[in-house]
């Protein structure tokens, strides 16, 4: 195989792959990207056997070919060089050459019948979002899913596919967020998966603002194909928890309060608490709130007072702060509407006012306070 | 969820077992204490029975006081050994109704029992039942006090000595609590108590009516501590396990072992037998101890120390398997494995609630269900499908 490109468009289009290869793996091969050269394109494949991408450019092909190369290598070497041509060429001995002006490189690669293929995702269930769209209800919900292995079905972000709607829910057991696309086309279908945190976070980083895209739903996998690029990503095969019967519809106690307020108190307060548990107790008057923090173990302790508005009568509440923070932060109204019912329940997170279309709420469960 | 504490107060203790291996000494006072030596002994009244304190004896009092007061008292010298042997099957009933036992003497200890109940009943049921086996495992009495906390508890226990048994209820604490004098007061010396009745109180409802600054003022920290106290609030809890610093277990393999998934399989079983164990002790500790030593005899150990504290197989695996695939240098032979739990003390925060409490409690009965097959059956009886896998991968091997 010989094609020649510029160090920008090989740079750009590894750039978008890198970041799949596994940290550790146990399968070597993995380390590794697949390169594909022909009808004047370049492609290049990294997988982790959950998560596919494949980048492409337009590039000037002399002979047809693929070869497999170590990924990480082939980053840094295009990473230090200026934006030159730069000519790429492997023999029958995958004895790859990358020529420039600056000189040249010799690496060996290895033949492409070792490397996992790229999963066929044909289906008619599709549906198409806007860019916009799906970045805000990917950034919505990641925060929230789960890390913990032992529990697979929450480490994916819920999607829920109506004729009228889209859904998306994450959640790790402590907190979640159901955001909610309204009058999102016609789907001709319903459906529901799970789709890993980690495939999300690579669609997400490749979205360009403006747009729509297209996203394809089989069996195993789904396809987010998106400019110059395609995701596939396994589906998590779990059932994903009840979550609908873990949100409250009879809450009547609400707080409204200024979101920069209560996020830089908590902020503030939180950094006197013990640091295992990131616990804050908050106390709910009708026209305060008092954030409230004391770490035991070293003898520090920050206590603040805000104005806010309740409806009931006073009420001692704690929660992770980090939890805490991470739900505030994302809502994006200067008012917070924050329903809570007793001490051990969940706290129910709406903006002040939805957005057009959407409906978002978000949950935290909080920390028993010593009775 | 409202707790429910016992306070459990052997009557007489030393002179009731005196009285129980000696049928002569019943109905006699009898002093458990220092040798008299005809009134000019010194050294002073360790316990002494319900007979005796009618002549005015007590414990704590000189004994060659208790000697005038009752000179034809029949005196014993303390048998610690055989007190002690008593108390450890006094707790071990204790133990048949709830971990959460905190001693505070050889004859009287705390329980929490708020989780018991489901089992056993309602706290005075269960009060009932641990008197009833005392008596006919040990022909002791003891004396019983029943209340959502153990200031109230302790209390209780004490208002129909001997053989006893009060039960505070949480909606009448103030019916309970205010006509009682202030001599009742945890924390209230007779100077405290002297003080208390120049400013007029002499009852706890006396206290509980007092404003609140101004016994602030007067009493400086010990007003807010009284103030709680008056209106039966006491937020301590039970403390238990202590004691035990740490739960391990450790195995060291017939031949040096290189493959890691059998390293790890290992650990789980370890895992296994620690939760089993923390589980049995009713502990939860929130350090995770692994410890690894290669084929050399070098060794490592290394620990985590979680945000709260655990005793399921789960999370000390979880915990054990990630310290282990950080630290472990692959293809080095490993002798000996041992995985520990430690950091049994109040976690620093409440505990993190959860939204699907189905999911983590189901864990948590497979480990009970483990545990209840492991008691009956012996330890072999059962395990996790990841163990059991392995070995048979083995076999066929």
């Amino acid at each position: 195989m010989k094609f020649t490109i510029s160090r920008n468009s090989f740079h750009s289009t590894l750039q978008k792959v890198i970041h799949v290869i596994p940290a550790k793996s146990t399968v070597d091969i993995l380390y590794n990207v697949l390169i594909i050269a022909e009808g004047g394109q370049l492609k290049i494949i990294a997988t982790d056997l959950e998560i596919t991408q494949v980048a492409w450019s337009e590039c000037n092909v002399e002979q047809d070919g693929s070869i497999v190369v170590p990924g990480k290598l082939l980053m840094d070497i295009i990473r230090e060089m200026p934006d030159l041509e730069i000519t790429f060429s492997a023999d029958n001995n995958f004895k790859i050459l990358i020529e420039s002006n600056f000189g040249e490189y010799k690496l060996s690669g290895q033949s492409k019948t070792e490397y996992p293929s790229v999963p066929l995702v044909e289906s008619d269930e599709k549906i198409e979002l806007d860019n916009s769209v799906l970045k805000r209800m990917i950034e919505k919900t990641i925060f929230a899913c789960s890390t913990d292995n032992l529990r697979p079905a929450l480490t994916g972000v819920f999607f829920q596919i109506f004729e009228e709607e889209i859904r998306m829910v994450a959640t790790d057991g402590h907190r979640l967020v159901k955001i909610v696309h309204k009058n999102s086309g016609n789907q001709e279908f319903t459906k529901e998966l799970i789709v890993p945190t980690k495939a999300l976070n690579f669609v997400a980083r490749n979205l360009p603002e403006k747009g729509k895209q297209q996203i394809t739903f089989s069996e195993s996998h789904v396809l987010f194909e998106l400019p110059n690029t395609n995701i596939y990503t396994r589906i998590i095969k779990e059932p994903f928890p009840d979550y609908e019967r873990v949100i409250p519809q009879n809450y009547t106690k609400e707080m409204l309060i200024a979101k920069d307020d209560f996020v830089s108190s908590v902020k503030r307060v939180s950094l006197f608490s013990n640091p295992m548990t990131y616990q804050v107790r908050l106390m709910v008057e009708t026209d305060k709130l008092t954030v409230h923090a004391q770490d035991i173990d070293f003898g520090g302790e920050a206590k603040e007072t805000i104005p806010c508005s309740f409806n009931s009568e006073a009420l001692e509440i704690a929660y992770n702060a980090n939890y805490l923070l991470d739900i505030l932060r994302h809502i994006d109204t200067e008012k917070i509407k924050f329903l809570v019912e007793d001490s051990d329940g969940p706290g129910l997170v709406y903006p002040e006012e939805q957005g057009e279309n959407e409906e978002i709420v978000m949950l935290i469960m909080p920390v028993r306070i010593r009775s | 969820m409202k707790r429910v504490i016992l306070h459990v107060d052997m009557d007489a203790f030393f002179a009731a077992v005196e009285q129980r291996d000696h049928p002569e000494y019943r109905g006699k006072p009898v002093i458990v204490g220092a040798d008299p030596k005809g009134g000019k002994g010194r050294g002073v009244v360790s316990t002494c029975s319900y007979e005796a304190r009618e002549y005015g004896v007590h414990s704590a009092m000189p004994i060659s006081q208790a000697y005038k007061l009752c000179p034809h008292g029949i005196y014993v010298y303390p048998n610690g050994k055989l007190y002690q042997q008593v108390s450890r099957e006094i707790f071990d009933i204790f133990y048949e109704f709830t971990d959460a036992v905190e001693p505070l003497s050889i004859d009287e200890a705390f329980l929490d029992v708020t989780g018991s109940q489901k089992l056993f009943g309602t706290g005075e049921q269960i009060a009932r039942l641990i008197k009833r086996r005392i008596k006919e495992k040990e022909g002791l009495t003891a004396s019983v006090g029943v209340a959502p906390n153990k200031y109230l508890a302790k209390i209780a226990s004490d208002l129909e000595k001997p053989d006893g048994l009060v039960v505070v209820d949480a909606q009448r604490i103030a019916e309970f609590l205010h006509p009682l004098d202030i001599s009742r007061l945890w924390g209230a010396g007779k100077h405290t108590q002297e003080k208390l009745r120049n400013m007029g109180i002499h009852t706890i409802g006396d206290l509980a009516a007092y404003p609140r600054d101004v016994l602030n003022a007067k009493l400086g920290k010990m007003g807010a501590h009284f103030y709680k106290l008056a209106h039966g609030i006491d937020e301590r809890p039970v403390v238990y396990g202590e004691g035990v610093k740490s739960v391990s277990n450790e195995h060291t393999f017939n031949e040096d072992v290189l493959d890691e998934e059998a390293l790890l399989q290992t650990l789980l079983r370890l895992s296994e037998k620690v939760g089993y164990r923390l589980r049995k002790k009713g502990l939860k500790g929130r350090t995770i101890h692994l410890k690894l030593r290669y084929d050399n005899f070098s060794t490592i150990t290394r620990n985590k120390t979680l945000p709260v504290n655990v005793d399921s197989t789960q999370k000390i695996f979880d915990t054990v398997q990630r310290l282990f695939k950080k630290n472990y240098q692959t293809g080095r032979r490993v002798r000996l494995l041992g995985v520990g739990v430690s950091g049994f003390g109040e976690q620093a925060g409440g505990e993190q609630l959860s939204l699907f409490e189905g999911e983590p409690a189901a864990r948590s009965e497979l480990d009970r269900l483990q545990d209840i097959l492991a008691d009956r059956f012996g330890k072999k009886i059962i395990s996790r499908a990841e163990s059991l896998l392995k070995e048979k991968n083995k076999k066929h091997k």
